[in-house]
């Protein structure tokens, strides 16, 4: 090579480098970070092996432990764990399941074209009729074998039995949200409207009872979910707030998880955990631990890395399984099932 | 899905690059001695008879590349996960200092386009764009495209070419709802076969070492450490 087309090269040569270089060094800086996540390779390091079936691909609403045997209410239908697999028992459109001495209730809403009304089914093989309504209704879970079933046009029914709810008096025109049973207090049962508590012996509902708030801090949303320890009532609002009472009416502020709570199903719940008892409490972004004080021991922060669709997930239900104490977390992005390790797994 | 989506996000990165090769000629510069004539017939230049004396015992060596001389290669292999690297791992109790990629991340693709021009017959720099993906315990997809500069150092052997380079600048890392741009680093080493004057063929060997810097949580840095294996074809032209 000469050293005259040397000279004549060697400068376009550079005058391309030195644009590219420039090019891509103010790509460089003018590229961001990793602002919001934790982290992709800790993310990655991090992301545990999750269980998928067929309910991994719907929405969760509810779970409910009968004998033995895990059922599920996601997508509108009812849901039986078999191992590692789930089936579903079809049916209809069931809008709440619950158990009752050993046997699997579901309510089927009209929802489903081949139903005009409201019916309450027992799973005995296959789904048998025991009662049915004119509308649409909630059924819930009051606890010590009580139930309440709101109807669409308003009438609250309270019964211990599951098959003639239709029977039974009407004891209000109030929409129910949740209930829970404790006992060493002036009712048997405590429930919750969106914004007021009432009691019950189990058949009969009080007039509402005065929320008296002791703390400094002002209540604010409405009434979520409540649960019980055993001695103390635990009322979750749908701002995130947590307050205690020991008598249904004087309630104190404990801590907010500061998400929202969803109002169906029950999304907070007293558990147990290795002998300790907490609160968990599902919100619109994830679920929190807190200890019956109100201290926070677990957030979605804590565990996004390894499990990123459980925090980012709307969870419906809470619930604790009385056989083995299994917890499960009924959510917008499928079941989860903490097992006895810490570690939960999606089903 | 994903995976059908992440093959043909790849497809269409490498078919409107391999575009590049032609743009790249066509921006050459031609001077006018050196264009044909338009509609006429070139004489072939007479054949010149040997010297009676014979050629010389000692001919003067010809380098193969020089100034000028550019280079275009593509690849396609294998991505291989190493092991993470958390260097603040004390400080962060879910992690240790090193931990496995390859059980959290799948046996992967990679391929990369990349173009360059020689500034002495054996140093070469240029520009590469490259893109991997492989996959995580739950299936979804963590890709890796870096855009970077290289410079390369030439062996030769006979037939043989066996560059030996470093490529520096940023990648684009991505999983699920996290990205997070950041320099990278890829030294490598190549052997080709060269078939003519123009092509050649071989594998090529990397390791990438992506930084994954927070200053806001610095226990979550981390440094990825990845090979690459691929088969690499080789162009070279004036």
């Amino acid at each position: 090579m000469s050293i005259l087309k040397y000279k004549t090269q060697l400068p376009r040569v550079m005058t391309r480098i030195v644009t590219l270089a420039l090019l891509s060094f103010l790509t460089l800086f003018s590229t961001g970070c990793n602002q919001d996540g934790v982290g992709i390779f800790y993310t990655i390091s991090q992301e545990e092996k999750q269980i998928t079936s067929k309910i991994s691909e719907v929405s969760v609403y509810q779970v409910v432990e009968v004998g033995s045997t895990i059922y599920a209410l996601g997508g509108r239908t009812v849901w039986q764990q078999s191992g590692d697999n789930w089936n579903s028992l079809g049916g209809g459109y069931a809008y709440n399941i619950v158990e009752d001495s050993g046997t699997l209730y579901a309510f089927f809403n009209n929802d489903d074209e081949n139903l005009d009304d409201g019916q309450i089914r027992r799973l005995s093989g296959g789904w048998t009729t025991v009662d049915d309504f004119s509308d649409d209704g909630k059924l819930v879970d009051i606890g010590n074998g009580a139930y309440a079933l709101t109807l669409s046009g308003g009438t609250l029914h309270i019964s211990n039995s599951l098959t003639d709810l239709s029977q039974t008096t009407s004891v209000g025109s109030v929409s129910i949200v949740g209930g829970t049973n404790v006992g060493g207090m002036t009712y048997s049962h405590y429930l919750i409207t969106d914004s007021s508590v009432y009691g019950s012996d189990g058949t009969n509902l009080s007039t509402p009872i005065a929320f008296t708030n002791l703390s400094s801090t002002d209540k604010t949303g409405d009434f979520a979910a409540i649960t019980d320890d055993g001695t103390n009532l635990y009322l979750i609002t749908t701002t995130g707030q947590v307050f205690s009472s020991t008598d249904g009416s004087n309630w104190t502020y404990r801590n907010s998880v500061g998400e929202s709570v969803d109002v169906d199903f029950g999304a907070a719940s007293y558990v147990t955990i290795d002998g300790t008892d907490y609160l968990i409490i599902g919100t619109f972004n994830g679920y929190y631990q807190m200890a019956l004080d109100g201290t926070i021991t677990e957030s979605p922060d804590g565990y996004a890395a390894s499990y990123p669709e459980l925090a980012e997930a709307l969870v419906y239900q809470v619930y604790q399984a009385p056989s083995n104490n299994d917890i499960y977390l009924a959510t917008q992005n499928g079941l989860w099932k903490r097992t006895d390790s810490g570690e939960f797994e999606r089903q | 899905m994903s995976r059908l989506r992440t093959f043909t996000f790849l497809l269409i990165i490498l078919l409107f690059l391999g575009a590049m090769p032609f743009a790249l000629s066509a921006q050459e510069e031609q001077s006018p001695s050196e264009q044909e004539p338009d509609g006429e017939f070139q004489e072939r230049p007479e054949e010149k008879e040997p010297p009676a004396e014979g050629y010389p015992e000692e001919e003067q060596f010809l380098e193969a590349y020089g100034l000028g001389s550019q280079i275009f290669t593509i690849d396609a292999g294998f991505f291989i996960p190493l092991f993470f690297h958390f260097p603040a791992a004390a400080d962060n109790d879910d992690v240790s200092t090193f931990e496995p990629a390859f059980g959290q991340l799948s046996l992967g693709g990679s391929g990369s386009l990349s173009w360059g021009s020689y500034l002495t017959p054996r140093f070469a720099i240029g520009v590469e764009l490259a893109g991997s993906f492989s996959f995580t315990p739950n299936g979804y997809v963590n890709s890796l495209i870096p855009i970077t500069m290289f410079a390369e150092y030439l062996f030769r052997s006979g037939s043989f070419d066996f560059p030996v380079s470093l490529q520096g600048g940023f990648v684009i890392n991505r999983v699920q709802d996290q990205l997070y741009m950041g320099p990278v680093a890829i030294p490598g080493i190549s052997g080709y076969y060269n078939l003519n004057a123009e092509w050649g063929l071989g594998l090529s060997l990397d390791y990438w070492w992506v930084p994954e810097i927070y200053f806001d949580k610095s226990e979550n840095s981390s440094f990825g450490n990845f090979l690459e294996l691929s088969f690499s074809a080789r162009y070279h032209f004036s």
